[in-house]
């Protein structure tokens, strides 16, 4: 029989409660087996009222369905840790419990994935707190009970604290409230995937109190938890430069808390006391434990606990990493958008001279060409996820004109830095290439709209001694798109003076998401996807993208190479 | 040297419109691509209004300043405070979170949302610079 029940009888809105219900011979033999039964024998004098020990186990499921796979994890460790002390661990019942959790389990992952992307951001953003407070509520009856599990876990708990009244030299607990504590904490590496438990088994506290002590332990607990919090997000957000990305992984702890709400435990204790053999309390009020080793059931149990966090904890990092794209993506496609109606808005209102209206159509042509870019850029992010990306080739025929047109796209940008895009062919003409124009659109405009989001100003370049003399419109400095070609194959180089890429960040500029320190530092709008598709593009087309070593560290030339069309075999 | 505006946003081109239309209405300003650098125009010159874009850059000598990924314009609101209590900064972004406008208010910020009509925004800055 399955021994954890439903408790109909709590109908608590954001609670349900199961309690365990263990046949009480059965469990009388299991303690006095598991505590060398004739000392034990003595405290069991009294025969327990009740055929159950009440274990209740509270699920916060409603107001995250993320708490409920906590919940249930820490449900399941905490009974692990709890009622296996008093060896029900083997009990087939119990081990159909903890089958029945990890099924549970698995059902809160599905949950998670399917739909709480903005909960569990949120739930990131607080650095997931999950919660449980399991009660074992005792009769003076059941003293025996408790005082077993208090005798067991003497036997094991890292730390003991016992508060004793030093002036009547006894320890008066009467309406004492017992606190377990442990805290666990999982991270996982952004980078590496790989889940570390840094904490596990530690911070574990027994502490058995009196009431007003446990109030105001409870409010010292509540003010140590939050400044352990803020100081560990200030540890975080203090972490300077580049570092910092790399440490912001998914912080998890999971707080278990099991309060033994007795009405007296004092005899229990004495028995404990007596079988520990600890006449002379005074002194005694610390016990150094280790913890033992873990049976083969345990170790697999808690690798598939462990095996499930880890599969929460890459879905959250998804999510999160989703958000943040949406909302990279957002700003950044918002920049043109808004720039455009405000343009429009000039146009509509009247305010443009005559003669500067045909200038203002090659901004918002420009405007709109760079929104799309954007667009489309997110579209092929999906596209090449999923695996879906179709190439539809055409045949180039003339090279200078199409990178001249996609230059266009870019020369209102440019301009207002007195900058231009200049396009040279050095090919001997006639090559041929084939390209899927619309995919091949993505990596020019994606190379150039960082040719010229970090291009310096004219003026910049004059201060920092890369230009000698004050630019005018009628003399412009260049972005330079050049076409060469060698035997095989097509170069397009596309070069500029501007922000230096550190060499540090020379191997990751290609990644997903990535944006160079100074580039963030720089413009704070920007996805960090530019690139990648740019050369997942070229790569499709069985070509390479790369960036040109040069003699100045704010010469940036990207180099794209792409095969010329065999000449077919007659 | 008094100048009507100073603008903080790091997206130059995309204010174009937005300077055609101060110049239109006559209102002078100045421009500045990061948080830093609109800190120390601050320093330098006077000022009647900012317009302040939440998702600046913090530009280098803010970048050591943690804790506001994406929201740096927030900080060089708490900074503009500080040196000018009774400076109007209009905090003209896309952001629209709860949070975020709760933040502008209790320092002071005016919001506004980017991308509405530009007589919108010129008429927010009129009114400021009346007060």
């Amino acid at each position: 029989m399955f021994p954890f029940k439903k408790d109909a009888r709590k109908t608590y809105p954001r609670h349900s409660y199961y309690h365990l219900e263990l046949e009480k011979d059965q469990f009388k033999r299991q303690l006095l087996e598991y505590f060398n039964g004739e000392k034990l024998e003595a405290i069991f004098e009294l025969e327990l009222e009740k055929d159950y020990l009440h274990f209740e186990v509270p699920f916060y499921a409603e107001k995250n369905p993320g708490d409920r796979g906590g919940s249930v994890l820490v449900a399941i460790l905490s009974l692990f840790y709890h009622i296996d002390q008093i060896s029900i661990i083997n009990d087939k019942e119990f081990f159909k419990f903890i089958q029945f959790f990890s099924e549970q389990l698995s059902m809160a992952w599905n949950n998670l994935q399917e739909n709480i992307a903005l909960k569990i951001q949120e739930q990131i953003d607080k650095k997931i707190r999950f919660g449980i407070k399991g009660s074992i509520h005792s009769k003076d009856q059941e003293l025996k009970v408790i005082s077993g599990i208090l005798a067991r876990e003497f036997d094991c708990p890292l730390c003991c604290f016992f508060l004793v009244n030093q002036r009547e030299n006894t320890i008066s607990l009467e309406n004492a409230n017992i606190e377990i504590k442990r805290t666990i904490k999982y991270n996982l590496n952004k980078d590496t995937k790989e889940l570390s438990v840094q904490s596990f088994n530690t911070n574990r506290n027994f502490r058995i109190f009196g009431r007003k002590r446990v109030e105001k332990l409870a409010n010292r607990e509540k003010i140590k938890i939050i400044e352990e919090e803020a100081k560990r997000a200030g540890i975080i957000e203090k972490i300077p430069g580049n570092y910092k990305d790399s440490c912001r992984d998914i912080c998890i702890e999971h707080w278990l808390s099991v309060v033994i709400n007795v009405g007296d435990i004092k005899l229990g204790l004495i028995n404990l006391f007596r079988l520990k053999g600890i006449n002379d309390i005074k002194g005694s009020n610390r016990f150094d434990y280790k913890s033992p080793p873990l049976s083969e059931f345990e170790a697999n149990l808690l690798e598939r606990i462990q095996k499930h966090i880890f599969n929460i904890l890459i879905a959250q990092q998804t999510i999160r990493q989703r958000m943040q794209e949406m909302d990279d993506f957002l700003h950044q496609v918002m920049g043109p958008l808004n720039a455009l109606i405000a343009a429009s808005s000039n146009l509509a209102d009247g305010i443009v001279a005559e003669n500067e209206i045909q200038g203002k159509y090659r901004d918002i042509f420009s405007l709109a060409r760079t929104a799309s870019n954007y667009v489309s850029n997110y579209r092929k992010i999906f596209e090449i996820e999923s695996g879906n990306v179709d190439l539809e080739k055409e045949e180039i025929t003339d090279l200078k004109k199409y990178l001249k047109d996609l230059a266009l796209v870019y020369q209102p940008h440019i301009q207002k830095k007195y900058l231009c895009i200049h396009v040279t062919d050095q090919t001997k003409g006639n090559i041929k290439i084939k390209l899927d124009k619309t995919l091949f659109d993505l990596v020019i405009l994606n190379l150039l709209d960082n040719a010229v989001k970090y291009s310096f100003h004219a003026e910049e370049r004059i201060k920092i001694g890369l230009q000698a003399r004050p630019a005018s419109p009628d003399d412009r400095e260049n972005v330079l798109i050049t076409a060469l070609e060698n035997d095989s194959e097509v170069i397009i180089t596309i070069s500029n003076w501007g922000l230096e890429i550190p060499n540090g960040e020379k191997d990751n500029i290609f990644k997903r998401e990535f944006r160079g320190y100074k580039a963030r530092m720089s413009i704070a709008k920007g996805a960090g996807i530019g690139l990648y598709i740019a050369r997942d593009i070229v790569q499709r087309h069985g070509g390479t993208t790369e960036l040109v070593p040069t003699h100045h560290k704010n010469n940036i030339v990207f180099k794209v190479t792409l095969p010329k069309i065999k000449e077919e075999v007659k | 040297m008094s100048k009507d505006l100073l603008i903080i946003d790091d997206e130059e081109f995309y204010f174009e419109p937005i300077f055609e239309r101060l110049e239109h209405e006559g209102l002078s300003y100045e421009y500045c691509l990061n948080g830093s650098a609109g800190l120390e125009k601050l320093d330098t010159a006077n000022y009647r209004l900012v317009i302040l874009d939440i998702r600046v850059s913090p530009g280098d000598n803010l970048a050591n300043v943690t804790g506001y990924e994406s929201t740096y314009g927030l900080y060089i609101l708490e900074k503009i405070r500080e040196k000018q209590p009774g400076l109007p900064v209009i905090c003209y972004t896309i952001y629209d979170k709860k949070e975020i406008i709760d933040k502008i208010i209790k320092l002071g910020g005016i919001y506004m949302k980017k991308g509405g009509k530009m007589s919108e925004l010129i008429e927010a800055i009129k009114k400021s610079l009346k007060r």
